[in-house]
């Protein structure tokens, strides 16, 4: 059994209709759950968009979880692909200017900015992360997202294979050519060849 | 060609998940390649890089939406809800964050609302609330009031006045009775009681319109499974997100 006894009841609970059973489940996990989804979009309106979408499918289909994977991973699986679904459809609209905002030619700034930061190693920061985003944003979408999932998430290859419903081999040469994909628009001034 | 192949394996040399042979073959190759060092080192500071974005954390306004929507969904029929899913779902506050969002940037409380009469000159204290309390009340227990201040027991049988010494319809003043509503001194004329229960949205509304004169709008209101009313209330400069319960309204500190 994937899932804990104390999930368990919870999820039965939410499942006949507890409100607060069901948000007790979704606050352990929408933390990082809402840190996935900002960095599909790197924007909060559409994360929050995006995972209110998620929960309330989570809500819909508490029947239908089975308790093979763990709750969190089922949960961030249907984040995964709500953000993946919502991506394919604003892909249009979705340029590079709304991601990340440039200054200039060769100047990238990114939204969140740590407030400790003294002027000269924001503007350093700000440079770099906005650089990266930038280069993020160039990947394909299936090559963004498991640079996401296992480089800025964290997620074990274990885990990604889950989310992903994807077997651990494809886990592995996606990252693999996801990483030399991003590396050669790094080194390439941000544009792939 | 192995350049090529090394490189490969590098994007995943740092996950450890390569076996003995092929790490092996990797740090020889290393060892007489610097082309293949520089390509590993790029890959490191990229992931460095990556590792130190920013979290992202969860905007408060997220939770009372989402709670919203989720009681919206739970009032649905389920047949229909287990219909619409295999259709993507339409966000029922999309686009709305950024209003709600406002929510979560103020916490300006400019607000008093000053009921309960006290004897002997003191200052006025909303419902006996601690001075700096943001809790706005309308209601109060006319026995107790009456027995602690010998004011009249309903706001109908008395007349007070306003800081500015304009006698108030509906109170009755009492000596050393001091009345004091912050943004209201101008305009107490209208005070005549608030119609409806404290179970009821309009008596919170009234209270709302009440308290400092201003224009909102109501962006989102519900009564949750606690009684416990929520108003998201958007004023021309600012918004803010009320609670209220048994009479009493106040600033959420869910949100501060």
């Amino acid at each position: 059994m994937a899932i804990s006894k104390e999930e368990a009841v919870l999820i039965e609970k939410a499942r006949m209709g507890s409100e607060s059973d069901f948000e007790a489940l979704i606050l352990s996990c929408q933390g990082k759950a809402y840190s996935m989804a900002y960095r599909y979009f790197n924007n909060p309106e559409d994360a929050m968009d995006a995972l209110q979408e998620s929960f309330l499918k989570i809500y819909r289909s508490l029947g239908t979880f089975k308790g093979e994977s763990s709750f969190q991973t089922w949960v961030y699986r249907i984040v995964a692909n709500t953000c993946c679904d919502m991506l394919r459809k604003k892909k249009a609209r979705i340029t590079t200017e709304s991601l990340v905002k440039m200054d200039g030619e060769d100047e990238y700034t990114l939204e969140i900015m740590d407030a400790s930061m003294g002027p000269e190693e924001r503007a350093i920061h700000q440079e770099m992360t906005g650089y990266i985003l930038h280069c993020l944003e160039k990947l394909p979408l299936e090559q963004k997202e498991i640079i996401v999932l296992r480089d800025i998430q964290g997620f074990s290859y274990e885990d990604i294979a889950e989310i992903l419903n994807i077997n651990p081999g494809t886990v592995k040469s996606r990252i693999s050519r996801a990483r030399v994909k991003l590396r050669e628009i790094y080194v390439g001034g941000g544009e792939p060849d | 060609m192995e350049c090529r192949k090394i490189q490969e394996q590098l994007a995943l040399y740092r996950d450890e998940i390569l076996d003995k042979a092929e790490l092996e073959n990797i740090r020889t190759h290393l060892a007489s390649c610097d082309e293949c060092q520089l390509y590993l080192d790029q890959l490191n500071k990229i992931s460095a890089e990556l590792t130190a974005l920013p979290e992202p954390q969860i905007p408060a306004e997220f939770l009372p939406v989402f709670r919203h929507a989720l009681r919206e969904e739970m009032r649905s029929d389920h047949n229909e809800t287990m219909e619409n899913d295999k259709n993507p779902v339409r966000p029922l506050f999309s686009g709305g964050w950024k209003k709600w969002s406002m929510v979560a940037a103020v916490f300006v409380v400019g607000i008093i609302s000053i009921y309960g009469l006290q004897q002997n000159g003191d200052m006025l204290n909303p419902a006996g609330f601690p001075e700096d309390s943001t809790i706005l009340s309308m209601e109060e227990e006319p026995e107790k009031h009456q027995e602690e201040t010998g004011a009249p027991q309903s706001r109908a049988e008395g007349m007070v006045k306003d800081t500015e010494g304009v006698p108030v319809e509906g109170f009755e003043e009492q000596p050393g009775d001091v009345m004091a509503i912050a943004g209201m001194e101008n305009e107490p004329e209208d005070w005549d009681g608030v119609k409806g229960t404290p179970e009821e949205e309009n008596y919170y509304l009234e209270v709302l319109k009440r308290q400092d004169g201003r224009d909102f709008t109501i962006e989102n209101s519900f009564k949750d499974e606690e009684g416990v009313w929520h108003f998201l209330v958007q004023y021309d400069e600012e918004a803010l997100y009320y609670e209220g319960k048994d009479g009493e309204l106040w600033i959420s500190e869910s949100l501060q």
